[in-house]
């Protein structure tokens, strides 16, 4: 799966919280590679810095968060060098994120369509029709009705709004999709459903995945490689299956025995 | 079999949502729910969000009256011949924990405040200080060093415990539990499933278990109920209904339990395949059910007379 070159490599990065006791570092000396066409899943409990990583990624991290230290390259440019203007431009059409909670991320104000518009007209310079043609494919492509463009986020079940919210962030082709817990708040056949749609949507369009998680079964069934983060810092990487299958770390151990699991379930 | 703790006998309750503009809408939030616990069994309902598995918690704690159906406690239907002191005796006996941790607790008191009072009320003052460190032992929670902590000093699993420790000091025989792991990390939700078993064992509490983690309730649950749409898709010993589902609704639930030997890029279809069956199936299991099928002892499978067309 990996080729010579990474999509998106991070090197030591730090990030560090300011607190009024001193400076608290979140994320230390994290290094990983995301392939072309990679899945990467990042799991690890609340609280380990799997999130300030990826905000730091697509540098949304706000302060008291600041990275200290590091590199992000993204096809061997450094993000964290990008001038306001080409950061702007890179969002969405470079790298995209999918938050967990899709009410937060769409404007509750605007439809559907207007949120779209939105982001065509100022990325693309796209007219109105040109912008609805396009937003009523996208929205096809995750199996919502292109009558569903006039409404707002509310008259939308949650797993609706997230498919909306991942159309939006493949409109543009990124090379990379963030998605922090972008299931987490949905059921579980819903569930199912958007992340098969994503799996056959990569093998069609082709883009990466930074996949965060806390459910290591879901991530074994999703990810190509896995990392396991634990007080801010990688303890475990590699292949899904094999770290479904042997897992080295005892930390990993650990997380595995937690979950009540349904042996020899039907399926 | 024992005589039930808990039983709801076609229970309905029909929900009219007044919109500030529009016509009012006629919500079925439960439709003809009926399933039975035993003392310190637990019986979990499962479903997905929307399918009125916490509107029939509700129900039970008294939330609300049911459209339709009877909810009997001990054989007492609850909502009928109530007195003071029959009140009082229901509202100590049935007991909820909530989902949130979080704002389930008032952030102004200490945990000693949480706990006294309910001791109080329900108990008088008597040995009240060891009665007080006991209950806090029974959830495996330090007395010296928790007893004077405010709620947000705790992490969100010993709030939970303390939430369990608030329906044990006043000697709950029922616990309500609405998700009571799902916002905890992984690495202490088995933590905390692993007290409500032991509770249920070792103090024979019964426990109506809500949860859409059907991993869970097989590990906690004796009898697994399934829910839709506010109907009983099926339900039966835990077990069977999980390890071999019947009806086609349980059977799509179950399927997508996150399996890490089941990978998605294994599956054939253009990735909507998924998505129009459980389409498919979710519009079938939206119908009234006509009836239960007892397909093994103790295991029953809604069927519609539609099925029939």
């Amino acid at each position: 799966m990996e080729t010579a070159k990474p999509l998106l490599s991070v090197q030591n990065l730090c990030v560090d919280y300011l607190t009024p006791n001193g400076t608290f570092r979140a994320v230390r000396n994290v290094s990983l590679d995301i392939g072309q066409n990679e899945i990467l899943g990042l799991a690890g409990e609340s609280g380990c810095g799997k999130s300030t990583i990826a905000f730091s990624i697509m540098r949304l991290h706000r302060p008291p968060a600041f990275i200290s230290d590091g590199k992000i390259l993204f096809e061997g440019e450094d993000v964290l060098a990008f001038s306001r203007r080409r950061l702007e431009a890179w969002r969405w059409s470079g790298a995209s994120m999918v938050f967990q909670s899709a009410m937060n991320s769409l404007n509750p104000v605007l439809t559907v369509f207007e949120q779209f518009r939105d982001m065509l007209a100022r990325h693309e310079k796209m007219g109105r029709d040109a912008a609805r043609v396009k937003a009523g494919e996208m929205l096809a492509m995750v199996g919502i009705p292109e009558d569903r463009l006039d409404s707002f986020p509310h008259q939308l079940s949650g797993g609706m709004r997230q498919r909306v919210v991942l159309a939006m962030a493949l409109t543009l082709k990124p090379r990379l999709v963030v998605m922090d817990e972008p299931t987490t708040a949905l059921d579980v056949v819903v569930q199912r459903e958007i992340l098969q749609e994503i799996v056959a949507l990569r093998k069609t369009l082709g883009f990466s995945v930074l996949f965060i998680t806390h459910d290591l079964a879901l991530m074994a069934q999703f990810a190509d490689r896995i990392a396991i983060m634990l007080e801010g810092r990688i303890v475990e990487q590699g292949e899904a299956r094999s770290l479904v299958a042997d897992p080295q770390h005892e930390y990993t151990r650990k997380l595995w025995a937690a979950m009540p699991r349904i042996e020899g379930a039907a399926a | 079999m024992n005589a039930p703790l808990l039983s709801l006998e076609g229970v309905s309750k029909t929900f009219h949502v007044r919109p500030v503009l529009g016509a009012v809408r006629r919500v079925d939030a439960l439709r003809n729910v009926t399933f039975s616990i035993e003392p310190g069994k637990a019986l979990a309902l499962v479903g997905e969000s929307g399918s009125g598995k916490s509107t029939c918690g509700r129900a039970v704690i008294r939330h609300f009256e049911p459209s339709a159906g009877t909810v009997r406690f001990r054989g007492e239907n609850i909502f009928e011949n109530r007195t003071r002191s029959g009140d009082r005796a229901y509202l100590r006996a049935v007991q909820m924990v909530f989902q949130d941790p979080f704002s389930s607790l008032n952030p102004t008191h200490t945990i000693r405040h949480h706990l006294e009072r309910p001791l109080r009320l329900h108990g008088g003052t008597a040995d009240l200080e060891a009665r007080l460190r006991q209950t806090l032992a029974d959830v495996e929670l330090d007395p010296d060093t928790t007893l004077e902590k405010f709620p947000h000093q705790l992490s969100g699993g010993q709030r939970q415990r303390v939430s369990f420790a608030r329906a044990l000091a006043v000697g709950a025989e029922l616990i309500v539990a609405d998700e009571p792991t799902s916002m905890l990390d992984v690495s202490i939700r088995k933590s905390v499933l692993d007290l409500m078993r032991r509770l249920k064992e070792e103090r024979n509490i019964a426990f109506l278990y809500i949860t859409h983690d059907i991993a869970t309730a097989h590990y906690i649950a004796e009898e697994t109920a399934v829910m839709y749409a506010g109907q009983v898709m099926e339900r039966g010993p835990s077990d069977a209904v999980i390890r071999n589902p019947r009806h086609p609704y349980s059977r799509l639930l179950i399927s997508a339990v996150p399996d890490p030997a089941k990978r998605f890029d294994d599956a054939d279809g253009d990735g909507l395949a998924f998505t129009r069956q459980a389409e498919a199936v979710r519009s079938r299991a939206a119908r009234p059910i006509s009836g239960y099928r007892e397909v093994a002892p103790d295991h029953f499978v809604a069927y519609s007379d539609a099925d029939h067309d």
